[in-house]
């Protein structure tokens, strides 16, 4: 405690020291008007744009609109606090946000201030919430997966460190269950993930957070929440919030993951202050800007050039669409801005397909230099072999009878790949597990097995090969590839699992 | 929320007119008047009502404004035309700011915790005017929860040189020190 008290006395020592020196001239206004989450004021003539500005009772505000004589601001905090002849002090810096490793496991809010009730942020770095995306220059190819563990996005749709990938679809189609289900992939891949709730219900995000603590998440993940009864300013700052603790893990060298759930009402919480300020409206009431505000948010995800570190920020934005609609505007501009969409489909949902995703619709434009050899081996084909099947499956109302062997194995084939890609949530695959049951089934394997039997027949596949064959999987996960001799190693332990499902 | 509307288009023209014909102090009173006015409610609702012919609003200003620049008499019925009398307030206010900056002249408002002696005032008004390179008026007002030091307030600038924001920012250094030293519980 000794070192406590010096430090106090050391402070105290410097103060005295400084005392007659401390007359601070700082610019001011006063507020002529307040509420709705925004305030005007008078003066502040040399107020900046996004200027951070200092409300009595400890709120801040962004200068929004700088006009000829007054200033809009929106208010990071309760408006009920202000009145009008407030005085508002421009403080000269833009909004930051605490980084680091002392953020990691805890939810705070957009400003960073915690929200969990285990005590303050020990952090002492501060970044701009609001910064210019690294340029070309300072960029290197998309070369390592994220796994999520997912096998339908893995296989087919697979993301890169540094890509952006949209999560798009109607509600309750599982756009968040594939999110969290991402996040608790990354365990023990050395990904630092971020979690940014927009606009949710809070006992949604509470969820999440119980979710990710029971699967032990929480170890690397930091929760950034502004819900839905926060005011409109902080759900608008709270995805660039969260943009600036990822990349400052980014320019560490280590590699990031951020998701926003969801862009649609960090739109709507734009839209209101836009209006509200009396910006003029665009399409659908959107301001003119609309599109900047989301572009500028998605690329600052980058893979650093290893000059630069070789640090990665992924962004997996979700956005939800009204009725299938994804050629609204905002879903439109998101989709032109990523690398790419997963696309969920409510039919395929309450088919018992889940995770509902359209292969046809949904692409990764990164592709296969995103993804590890095993993966590239066993999946190659298999996007198209879907689309085939999707072409056929409208005969298959006619009945088997009546069409060729060709057609019918095809089907066949078909139904059974689209049972394997079904998955529960929370419970993600290893690339030797995925590995393994898409080279059984890709290569006939299972097309002897009742489509309806396909689930459990994989599920007692897994608990068979990590019982006898342990090192197969291991085998692929370190070497990344499905070597000749793992090959033959595998075949013979789908033989084996095969003789003992016939035998019981 | 209704917009904010301001009168300076209207102070700076009401201003050029002065300059030009040098009737400053007459501008002045005029308008003070007419904003004296704006405080009965009653004439501004007749005033401001669209079932009144203009004719009669015009009589009614005359009457109650009686002698006055004619050239204020006809911002006044600008004024009543645009629907705009409720921004006399404000033209009053900036025509005031523009006369002051007219002769170099800045008006600063000083809280301090005692009264202040005419020798403090001027060497603050002083200081001030050096800071802005004008001439500073002050208006001074006693406000005792600053402790001591004063604050000074001119157009835009705080001039904080008080004990109490001293203090203040003595406590935030502390509390910063002491949270960053404490052990996680």
């Amino acid at each position: 405690m000794a070192t406590h008290e010096q430090d106090i006395v050391a402070v105290i020592k410097e103060q005295i020291e400084r005392f007659g020196a401390a007359v601070t001239v700082t610019n001011v206004g006063t507020v002529i008007e307040v509420g709705d989450g925004i305030a005007r004021v008078h003066g502040l003539g040399q107020a900046a744009y996004s200027e951070l500005l200092q409300f009595p009772n400890e709120i801040t505000g962004l200068a929004f609109n700088l006009e000829e004589d007054n200033v809009g601001a929106v208010i990071l905090g309760d408006t009920t606090k202000i009145k009008e002849g407030d005085e508002v002090k421009a403080t000269g810096r833009v909004v930051e946000v605490p980084v680091g490793d002392a953020l990691i496991g805890r939810v705070v809010d957009p400003l960073g201030r915690p929200l969990d009730g285990k005590g303050p942020i020990k952090s002492n770095k501060t970044r701009p919430v609001e910064r210019v995306a690294p340029d070309v220059t300072k960029r290197s190819p998309v070369n390592t997966p994220v796994m999520t563990g997912i096998k339908a996005i893995d296989s087919m749709i697979p993301i890169g460190r540094g890509q952006r990938e949209l999560i798009i679809g109607d509600r309750f189609t599982g756009k968040s269950a594939i999110v969290l289900d991402t996040i608790i992939a990354q365990k023990g891949q050395g990904m630092v993930c971020i979690y940014v709730a927009i606009g949710q219900k809070t006992s949604k995000v509470a969820q999440a957070i119980a979710i990710l603590e029971k699967y032990g998440a929480m170890e690397y993940t930091i929760v950034v929440a502004a819900g839905a009864s926060d005011p409109a300013p902080l759900q608008y700052i709270a995805p660039y919030s969260g943009c600036a603790m990822g990349e400052e893990f980014m320019e560490q060298g280590k590699d990031a993951l951020i998701l926003y759930d969801d862009l649609y009402k960090h739109a709507w919480a734009y839209r209101q202050l836009s209006l509200l300020l009396r910006r003029p409206p665009g399409r659908e009431a959107y301001p003119g800007d609309i599109f900047y505000l989301h572009s500028r948010l998605l690329e600052r995800a980058a893979k650093l050039s290893p000059k630069f570190g070789g640090g990665s920020l992924t962004a997996l934005p979700i956005i939800e669409t009204q009725l299938g609609d994804i050629s609204a505007y905002i879903p439109t501009n998101v989709i032109s801005i990523t690398d790419g969409q997963i696309y969920l489909e409510p039919d395929l949902f309450n088919a018992g397909i889940r995770p509902a995703i359209n292969v046809g619709l949904s692409v990764s434009r990164v592709g296969g230099s995103a993804q590890r050899k095993a993966m590239r081996q066993v999946a190659g084909r298999l996007r198209l072999e879907l689309a085939q099947f999707r072409e056929l499956e409208a005969f298959a109302k006619f009945g088997s009878e009546e069409l060729d062997k060709a057609t019918k194995e095809q089907l066949e084939r078909g139904k059974r790949i689209t049972e394997v890609l079904k998955q529960p949530t929370q419970s993600p695959m290893s690339l030797g597990k995925q590995a393994s049951i898409l080279y059984a089934v890709t290569n006939g394997f299972l097309d002897e097995v009742p489509v309806e039997k396909v689930i459990s027949w994989e599920e007692n596949f897994h608990r068979f090969m990590e019982a006898q064959h342990p090192e197969i999987e291991k085998k692929i996960n370190t070497d990344n590839e499905i070597k000749p001799e793992t090959e033959a190693l595998l075949k013979a332990a789908i033989a084996e699992y095969k003789q003992q499902v016939i035998t019981t | 929320m209704a917009r904010f509307r301001s009168g300076k288009r209207y102070a700076q023209a009401a201003f050029e007119l002065a300059l030009e014909r040098n009737e400053f102090e007459s501008w002045q009173e005029g308008l003070k008047r007419l904003a004296d006015l704006t405080t009965d409610d009653r004439l501004m609702a007749l005033l401001e009502s669209p079932r009144l012919p203009f004719d009669a609003k015009r009589s009614l200003l005359q009457e109650r404004l009686g002698e006055i620049n004619p050239l204020t008499f006809n911002l006044a019925l600008l004024l009543v035309h645009n629907g705009s009398l409720g921004v006399i307030l404000n033209i009053l206010q900036q025509f005031n700011e523009l006369l002051d900056a007219h002769r170099g002249m800045e008006r600063a408002k000083v809280i301090a915790a005692i009264p202040l002696i005419d020798d403090y005032k001027e060497k603050i008004s002083r200081r001030l005017g050096e800071i802005v390179d004008r001439k500073v008026v002050i208006d001074t007002e006693v406000d005792s929860s600053i402790i001591g030091g004063f604050i000074a307030r001119i157009g835009d600038m705080l001039i904080d040189g008080s004990i109490r924001q001293r203090l203040d920012t003595l406590k935030k250094n502390l509390v910063e020190a002491r949270s960053e030293r404490r052990p996680a519980p």
